[in-house]
């Protein structure tokens, strides 16, 4: 018996020592998404707009100017950018149940809609990043949709992994199973990872030091939105002229040809899929509107109007977004049109390929908030 | 399937429950068997043939052995064991290495030749249980053991799988007798086994894994970092390789113990080794010892004259060497081994033992063997002959590098490991940990696996030991 108990005491010691280490630094998911967490937390008015999503809306659109353009058709608004690279839609759902719960006065969430990766993508597996979003209900989600996923792809539904990637801590029957099974198993292993606080030794320490993420004070001024020409801006001054941001508009601006083709096949098409860039093109891109409909339903049912934006990409299904607004019961804002929104897909509106530029994200960020108030004046009036 | 894994933790609850409640001696060995052979076939199900190969041979010929009277057939027999044993070794580990360094001195030679190499991966564990089946039928040989008649324990002894993939190097003498004696769990010291498999959980999956991708750059390519990064990669190299293989190694006689086995001690602090004598006997003393007992000795090491046996023992440390692996870099470990063991032995013969100079050598004694370590990981661990020599350029000459650097925080984590080696060294763990209850025990327990989960690296690394 004697033996029993000393085994109870030392798992009691260890969930109490996990609990304490929360305590002291829980996770915000490192980079960029951590950042505006934190910033987000540290708010004490809060804001009642934000506008969720990819890069694009990070880099797309701007809330001083959504606010000022508001306040002149006398909406009253306080709006955030909570754009971050490359969310999942099942991220984006632990985010906004985030939202939901923690924020008292939000009136509404403009959402990006985006297709959803039914597997994992190996790059970012048992990263900060992926791990942070893993409590029970996303786990379970996550679980939901790559079994839903699984069932409906059939043998599509391929696993694209390194090998040392499809291991963790916790891997236990990841050699034996198909591949639904694996990618679910592998988030219930993030789930683990990320509630035993493994492998969180640099956030334990940030949190000790009392510093999270030094980028969070450069969304204040606004409102997280930081254009790309400002961040090639910033990297210059620092001595690297040559950064990420600028290749990737010099290497725009060397392509402008494959640009227009791309932008002429989106005026044409019904399907196009060609702003691949940030995509592994090994995984499966999905339509889930079941859930982004749950998502929808969780937003409205909290009071908060819920806004479909699509941004202006070149990619396109003409077919789904048609269906958009029916099925979910909610606004959708389509700017991937570049025969009614010409002005988008100028060279001098765009950083890169898939980006807005500083005056592009204006323009943009002007459009959308003229959309909306005369949306909301219609369904007012 | 490795210690760090939760799928071992599960494969050895598992293991550990039913082998405990098992009531009859024989019935838990063959749950043992089949559940090592499991733990084998994790790998790759298909070499548990060769371990099958080595196992019934090194049986049969044990038994051979000691019924064979006349000198001739008991040296065939042993051939047979030895050829059989290390064929296997050298067609699975060596035969392309030295295929292909044939294949290119010929070439270099201007005579072209085919490509007789073989596609061909190397079973994991190989040379560790090829070693301990040869001690079983060298030592019956040697008429120093009796073999055993139970297959089912000579079996065991050769798939026990707490060591069957990375040592300890168990010899028949020490293991086969643990296996007539029926366990009892309360002879079995719980407190030191768990405290001990920590330790090696920590040395594994915090420090060496942690350690992993800081150096995968710099050793990749030295002339990009700086001259003070290399020096800092050096040191944290040094910790890397004694925290993963030691690590292994105390999980290993930690989950042996658990099941009331007594495994051999494979290191024994080999930093604190005042000369390279002395480092091989604290570092993988179950490989050194072995070819001590079983080449050294055999040559004749120990009865020659003091240049017979230094070069035996040159001899012996060029085979240690090339026993790491197929590869150039570890023909450049073994020589240097060797060199070291030659000059120490001038140095014996040269300077009288009380003299100024031998007592001083012996006071820098630690920081000797460190750097001339140092010049081994260099080859040990480099992925060519460029990049090693980049590092060798780098390192004696201090000549400049480029501007890449490793975050100098780095040298406070080797400084930290190195304080806590040293109180480990100086017995302050255990002085502290003997003194409290069990149920202190429990909790800080408890405690101390919520931290090295915490530090634990997020990124799988393989053993580096698993490779040899």
């Amino acid at each position: 018996m004697g033996i029993f108990l000393r085994v109870l005491v030392a798992v009691a010691a260890f969930a109490v020592s996990g609990v304490g280490f929360r305590l002291v630094a829980s996770p915000s998911g490192g980079g960029l998404v951590g950042a505006k967490r934190e910033f987000w937390r540290d708010q004490r008015q809060p804001f009642d707009t934000v506008f969720l999503g990819s890069s694009h809306v990070y880099r797309g659109i701007v809330p001083r100017e959504f606010d000022r353009q508001l306040g002149s058709a006398r909406f009253a608004s306080r709006s955030f950018n909570y754009g971050v690279q490359l969310p999942s839609l099942l991220e984006c759902r632990y985010l906004i149940r985030e939202l939901i719960s923690g924020s008292q006065g939000l009136k509404r969430i403009f959402f990006e809609y985006q297709t959803l990766t039914p597997q994992i993508d190996p790059q970012n597996a048992f990263q900060p990043r992926t791990l942070y979003w893993h409590d029970l209900a996303s786990t379970r989600s996550s679980v939901e949709r790559a079994l839903y996923w699984g069932d409906r792809l059939g043998d599509d539904f391929e696993i694209v992994e390194e090998a040392a990637q499809g291991r963790s801590v916790f891997a236990l029957l990841d050699g034996v199973l198909a591949a639904p099974w694996r990618v679910a198993n592998i988030h219930v292993q993030h789930y683990l990872v990320d509630a035993m606080f493994v492998g969180r030794s640099k956030d334990f320490a940030r949190g000790l030091l009392g510093r999270q993420h030094g980028q969070a004070r450069r969304f204040q001024d606004g409102g997280g939105y930081i254009s790309l020409e400002e961040e090639n801006r910033w990297l210059s001054e620092q001595g690297q002229p040559d950064n990420p941001y600028s290749r990737r508009s010099n290497h725009f601006l060397a392509h402008l040809n494959e640009f227009w083709a791309d932008v002429q096949a989106l005026r044409t098409l019904p399907k196009v899929f060609e702003d691949e860039e940030w995509m592994n093109s090994e995984l499966t891109q999905v339509h889930d509107l079941e859930l982004l409909e749950a998502i929808a339903r969780e937003v409205t049912e909290a009071g908060i109007e819920f806004v479909l934006v699509v941004l202006p990409q070149q990619s396109a299904d003409r077919k789904i977004e048609e269906q958009l607004a029916e099925r979910l019961g909610v606004p959708v804002l389509r700017y991937n049109r570049p025969g009614r929104y010409p002005e988008l897909y100028e060279p001098k509106m765009r950083f890169d390929s898939g980006h807005l530029s500083a005056e592009g994200a204006l323009w943009f960020t002007r459009q959308l908030a003229r959309d909306y108030v005369s949306f909301s004046k219609q369904v007012r009036g | 399937m490795i210690f760090t894994e939760l799928r071992f933790l599960a494969f050895f609850l598992i293991v550990f429950g039913v082998y405990w409640s098992l009531r009859r001696h024989r019935t838990r060995k063959l749950f043992l068997l089949v559940m090592s052979w499991a733990f084998y076939g994790a790998w790759d199900y298909r070499f548990l043939s060769l371990i099958l190969f080595s196992t019934v041979l090194d049986f049969a010929v044990g038994a051979r052995l000691e019924k064979a009277s006349m000198g001739r057939a008991r040296k065939a027999l042993l051939a047979v064991s030895l050829v059989g044993n290390l064929g296997v070794l050298g067609i699975f580990k060596y035969y392309n290495f030295f295929v292909s360094s044939a294949s290119d001195f010929l070439g270099w030679l201007g005579l072209g030749v085919s490509d007789y190499t073989i596609q061909i991966i190397l079973p994991v564990g190989i040379s560790f249980y090829t070693f301990q089946t040869l001690s079983y039928t060298i030592d019956i040989y040697r008429r120093t053991l009796k073999p055993v008649t139970s297959f089912l324990d000579f079996a065991l002894f050769v798939g026990f799988f707490p060591q069957l993939v990375a040592g300890p190097i168990v010899r028949a003498s020490h293991f086969l007798p643990q296996l007539e004696k029926p366990k009892l769990f309360a002879d079995v010291d719980v407190r030191a086994c768990l405290s001990l498999f920590l330790i090696g959980f920590i040395k594994k999956g915090v420090i060496s894994d942690n350690i992993a991708p800081v150096l995968d750059p710099v050793f990749a390519d030295p002339a990009a970092f700086s001259t003070a990064s290399t020096w800092i990669a050096l040191f944290l190299y040094h910790a890397q390789i004694y925290c993963d293989f030691s690590g292994y190694s105390d999980m290993a006689i930690a989950t042996a113990g658990l099941l009331g086995y007594h495994l051999p001690p494979n290191f024994n602090f080999p930093f604190f080794a005042r000369n390279i004598s002395e480092f091989w006997q604290r570092w993988h003393i179950s490989l050194s010892t072995w070819f001590r007992d079983y080449l050294y000795t055999s040559l004749g090491g120990r009865r020659g004259t003091g240049l017979k046996a230094m070069w035996v023992g040159a001899a012996t440390m060029m085979l240690v060497g090339l026993w790491h692996g197929a590869g150039w870099q570890y023909v450049g470990f073994g020589v240097l081994m060797s060199a070291a063991i030659i000059l120490s032995r001038f140095w014996a013969m040269a300077v009288p033992s009380g003299s100024l100079l031998r007592r001083t050598v012996r006071f820098f004694g630690p920081v000797i063997v460190w750097y001339f370590l140092f010049i081994n990981w260099i080859c040990f661990r480099s992925v060519g002959w460029d990049p090693a020599m980049d590092m060798f350029r780098i390192f004696f000459f201090l000549q400049p590098g480029g501007a890449a650097t490793v975050d100098p925080a780095w040298l406070g984590v080797f400084v930290v490991f190195m304080a806590a080696h040293t109180a480990a060294y100086l017995r302050l763990f255990e002085r502290v940990g003997s003194g409290i209850s069990d149920w202190v025990y429990a909790a800080g327990y408890g405690v101390a696996s919520a931290c090295a989960l915490m530090l634990l690296a997020t990124e799988y690394q393989p053993f580096i030991y698993f490779q040899f």
